[in-house]
């Protein structure tokens, strides 16, 4: 499967990880500005083929936003192939404090990208996400994550519970985010290897899923004035749990 | 009567709802389709009567067409200008606003909208943006802030260096979140009033900002390589202002 990109950071990181896999990049044909331009220079240089699109059949059906998720030019880009889950946890003996991620049923694709934009920032070992009631990985979620899907290895997993006992069995620790969790984030130790599990934008944890867990935690002030967005939630807690480590 | 350009439509149960709800934002016109529940229909009706707002039954295809949209379970309210809080009326309250959000060209609807939610969510006072480059209150923000627009004061003002100097003449400390600061962000005082500067998705904080904050700060990576959403960066830092100011 191809997808197209239209975030240069995005085809930027496909670029530098897997020039193999970036089977060609579409320039209007005007002189590409900022960071198209260094898209352009590393694609000439990896034997990338370049495309100039005519202005006219570029534009069709893209409004141009003023907005870092479209533009004019794009690339067409395989795939990055998802990791068996075990894959993801062989190294946790090296990172006795590394945090890995799991999404259980995360169904906007923007949050998906910004996750992994934010796991990749905070060197999450790997994200695991569940292959049904997910949003794909889909090149919303390639664009918008800004070159973190190709710095951060993935899993999509058919059962999520059969994933998460074979993660504990490996040494991992599963904590579940929950709005109904007594303890802060802030309190949660940094001495082991945390498997951090986000839930659905609108339902959160399945039963199951909280059921496997070995803890659970939440941001406070919490529910009574309002939630948060499912992905800053996510940046808060990662940057909590890494931050006290340090 | 104002003119259409300067009204925008909102749709959809809870942004129309919520906005009912708040009574801060009053509609010009609502509009109520088949498609909309009966428990729903009922409450709409006793707002409308309640701010006294004209509504009007329609087939779900005339409200599609009149809003633009597809997705608006059987509910639209066509909105006259946002409004905003007097930036005046904020430095004089009492009690004073201790924590300040300031957003530098926020372009993207969706970042503004979850920034306006994680600060009403997190116990941030206010929002302040100014006028250039910077995404408005509009149907999209409505959506991605889950209705936080109807509670939290937001600002908007024509020149923010302006604002910004005089927040700081106050006695206020402006923390600039760069990546390029040398300091991390948790190594800031922040339990004293502060105003956080979050900037530009592409190009962050401009120059003339940044010289008028008092302090520069960053989010800690623990990574190689990237940068973070703004809106996540947002979130983290309304974040450890609540961290600090929850200690004892």
């Amino acid at each position: 499967m191809t997808l197209t990109l239209r975030n240069p950071h995005s085809v930027l990181a496909a670029l530098d990880a897997r020039p193999r896999d970036v089977l060609e990049v579409r320039l209007p044909p005007h002189k590409p500005a900022g960071v198209w331009q260094e898209v352009a220079d590393r694609a000439r240089s990896s034997g990338v083929l370049i495309r100039t699109e005519l202005q006219s059949a570029a534009a069709r059906g893209h409004r141009a936003e003023k907005s870092e998720r479209r533009g004019l030019a794009s690339a067409v880009v395989r795939e990055r192939d998802s990791a068996p889950a075990e894959q993801l946890w062989r190294g946790v003996a090296d990172h006795p404090h590394g945090l890995w991620l799991a999404l259980d049923c995360l169904q906007d694709p923007h949050n998906i990208g910004a996750i992994f934009r934010t796991a990749a920032f905070f060197d999450v070992r790997g994200v695991m996400l569940t292959r049904d009631r997910s949003a794909p990985m889909s090149s919303t979620v390639y664009d918008v994550a800004s070159g973190g899907v190709e710095s951060v290895p993935f899993a999509v997993v058919t059962n999520l519970a059969h994933t998460l006992r074979d993660a504990k069995q490996a040494g991992l620790w599963l904590l579940g985010s929950t709005e109904r969790a007594p303890r802060d984030v802030t309190d949660i130790p940094r001495d082991r290897p945390w498997l951090l599990l986000i839930g659905n934008e609108e339902h959160g944890l399945r039963r199951l899923t909280l059921d496997l867990c070995d803890e659970t935690c939440c941001i406070h002030p919490r529910g009574s004035v309002g939630s948060l967005n499912a992905s800053v939630a996510a940046g808060i807690l990662v940057a909590a749990l890494t931050r006290s480590s340090s | 009567m104002l003119g259409s350009h300067n009204r925008s439509w909102i749709w959809g149960r809870h942004a129309v709802l919520e906005t009912l709800r708040a009574g801060r934002w009053r509609p010009v016109e609502l509009l109520v389709s088949p498609r909309c529940t009966a428990e729903l229909g009922t409450e709409v009706r006793r707002h409308a009567d309640g701010q006294n707002v004209p509504l009007q039954e329609t087939s779900d295809a005339m409200l599609s067409r009149r809003c633009r949209a597809e997705d608006h379970q059987g509910l639209a309210a066509l909105m006259p200008p946002f409004p905003y809080a007097p930036f005046e009326q904020l430095l004089s309250r009492r009690p004073p606003v201790t924590a300040w959000l300031i957003l530098d060209r926020v372009q993207d609807s969706f970042n503004f909208g979850a920034i306006v939610r994680s600060a009403h969510a997190l116990g941030i006072d206010a929002v302040l943006t100014g006028e250039k480059e910077q995404s408005e209150v509009n149907s999209q923000v409505v959506r991605s802030s889950a209705g936080a627009v109807n509670f939290l004061p937001i600002v908007r003002v024509v020149k923010l260096t302006e604002a910004l100097a005089t927040l700081r003449r106050q006695g206020i400390q402006t923390v600039a979140a760069t990546e390029k600061a040398m300091q991390a962000i948790d190594r800031v005082n922040l339990r004293d009033p502060v105003a956080v500067v979050i900037g530009n998705e592409g190009g962050g904080i401009r120059e003339e900002i940044l010289q008028l904050c008092s302090t520069h700060a960053r989010v800690p990576m623990s990574g190689r390589v990237g940068s973070l959403n703004a809106a996540v960066a947002a979130g983290i830092c309304c974040y450890e202002i609540v961290r600090q100011r929850r200690k004892p």
